[in-house]
């Protein structure tokens, strides 16, 4: 496994308020990992900062040994927390936005999850419902030959059915050799497909371990564990 | 990747300027249709002068259209949800703002030509002839009086007119990115930055008239006119040139305030 991300000394300050507090991270390619913690906690700022859609206050942030910039963004699968496309276009020519900036775009894979989902292609985007809009914005992003892939909320604001729905889709159409980073607060939905776990609240981070290490060491659930460490 | 950017870039911008300028050019046949019905009618001249007030309101709609949109196009597609992906493309942000900054500016001078042509069509006829005979007539006079200079000073004028366009919008941009530093209410910050830079350029202004008064014969002034005045091919080259620096200045500052907000400010809502 080799190194695919590095944190060092990362810290975030907005307008005196701290938001990531000086962090040191490390993630290994080839894994699934989540990134857990409450609202507020600091996870969209650090999915930001990797996406380099925020610049660090102090410390540095690498993706496969560069900073953010056109390099990393172009190894580097985001999902934002809220739909991010422009409405006036159609699925199609979403489809072919991206497969015009992203080599690493397999349009025949997008094309064929929508036609799972019986999603016209034709369909203009502001047509689309909120959760097949979701759906859309994630196969966009799995449909991309990935080394990172960064999903901010996947689940949050979507049903249990749909959520199984875009689980399954994120573990049939990954890269098996890249890593994906899943932000959520719903940790029992996706604790069965994750390798490793890292806790974060107040800009710190509380705990990296795998999976096994955490059950092991606790004798509890990622989910218990949680509700134990961020109990109010 | 940059002619990808500029590809999708006209592309967003044909789905909303295209109509609008078929809409110019259709009110124009129209209103020049209604004129082969040319009687003393009052029917006739209600119609004739309806659509006559349409085609300068399209005109009007047609050049604040073309403004609007390409300032909004800059803010929603670099600092609204869409901002997630346009950041995220491996484009640097050098190439998100040039980009932008030229379609603009090509967009602006086709609704220019447009208009031209619009009001080609409405005046078709006579009154069309006439327009070109001007218009003509004004071309070989300013080539009589600049010779080989006039191709020159015309390319000189046009230079200073796109880099104008390009420096207005670029302007606005910056005045949009310094908006997003505000925590909260960032439009209504860069329409504040906006007037807070007007101002600015108005106490600027000021201070260069009272100089220029008050230092009128140290600065030989009456002299440098009266040179001007005697020399206007040197006038036209120097006169052009000035508002060319100028706008480059303005330019280049502009252009490094943006980009200084978009790669160390940004946060996106």
């Amino acid at each position: 496994m080799s190194e695919l991300l590095r944190c060092e000394n990362l810290t975030k300050t907005y307008h005196n308020t701290k938001a990531l507090n000086s962090i040191n991270l490390t993630l290994e390619s080839g894994k699934i990992i989540g990134l857990l913690g409450p609202n507020g906690s600091g996870k969209t700022t650090l999915i930001k900062l990797i996406n380099g859609l925020l610049t660090p206050t102090e410390g540095k942030v690498l993706i496969n040994g560069n900073a953010p910039g056109v390099k990393t963004k172009s190894q580097v699968a985001y999902l934002p927390d809220n739909s991010y496309l422009n409405s006036w276009m159609t699925v199609k020519q979403i489809i072919n936005y991206f497969a015009d900036f992203f080599e690493d775009f397999r349009e025949e894979l997008a094309y064929e999850m929508l036609k799972k989902l019986g999603i016209n292609a034709d369909t203009k985007l502001k047509t689309l419902s909120k959760g097949n809009k979701e759906k859309v914005c994630l196969i966009l992003v799995m449909s991309r030959n990935a080394k990172l892939y960064v999903l901010d909320e996947p689940i949050a604001g979507v049903d249990p059915a749909a959520r199984d729905y875009v689980i399954s889709t994120i573990i049939n159409n990954y890269n098996p050799d890249a890593t994906v980073l899943i932000s959520t607060h719903l940790i029992s939905d996706i604790e069965q497909i994750l390798d490793e776990a890292i806790f974060i609240q107040h800009g710190d981070i509380l705990l990296h371990k795998s999976i096994d290490e955490i059950r092991a060491e606790n004798n509890k659930s990622v989910d218990e564990l949680f509700r134990e460490v961020f109990r109010w | 990747m940059v002619k990808k950017l500029f590809k999708h870039e006209i592309l967003s911008y044909l789905r909303v300027i295209l109509p609008m300028h078929l809409i110019l050019i259709g009110i124009a046949l129209l209103s020049r249709f209604v004129q082969l019905f040319d009687n003393d009618s009052t029917a006739y001249n209600i119609v004739f002068w309806s659509s006559v007030v349409a085609f300068i309101v399209g005109v009007v709609v047609c050049i604040l259209l073309t403004l609007i949109f390409g300032i909004k196009r800059f803010y929603s597609n670099l600092f609204t949800h869409e901002g997630y992906l346009s950041f995220t493309l491996p484009v640097t942000s050098t190439q998100h703002i040039f980009v932008k900054n030229i379609v603009a500016v090509i967009s602006t001078i086709s609704s220019f030509i447009m208009i031209v042509i619009a009001t080609c069509f409405i005046t078709f006829g006579e009154v069309c002839v006439e327009l070109f005979k001007a218009a003509a007539y004004i071309v070989r006079q300013f080539f009589i009086e600049f010779g080989f200079n006039a191709p020159l000073i015309i390319l000189e004028a046009v230079v200073a007119f796109i880099i104008t366009f390009a420096t207005t919008y670029m302007l606005y941009y910056a005045c949009i990115s310094l908006g997003q530093c505000a925590k909260k209410n960032r439009v209504a910050a860069a329409v504040g930055v906006f007037f807070i830079y007007y101002f600015i350029e108005q106490i600027i202004g000021t201070i260069f008239v009272i100089v220029v008064t008050v230092f009128y014969e140290q600065l030989h002034i009456e002299q440098i006119l009266e040179y001007l005045a005697k020399h206007p091919i040197t006038a036209n080259y120097l006169g052009w040139g000035v508002v060319i620096l100028v706008s480059a200045i303005c330019f280049a500052i502009f252009y490094a305030i943006t980009k200084h907000v978009i790669n160390k400010k940004l946060n996106l809502e």
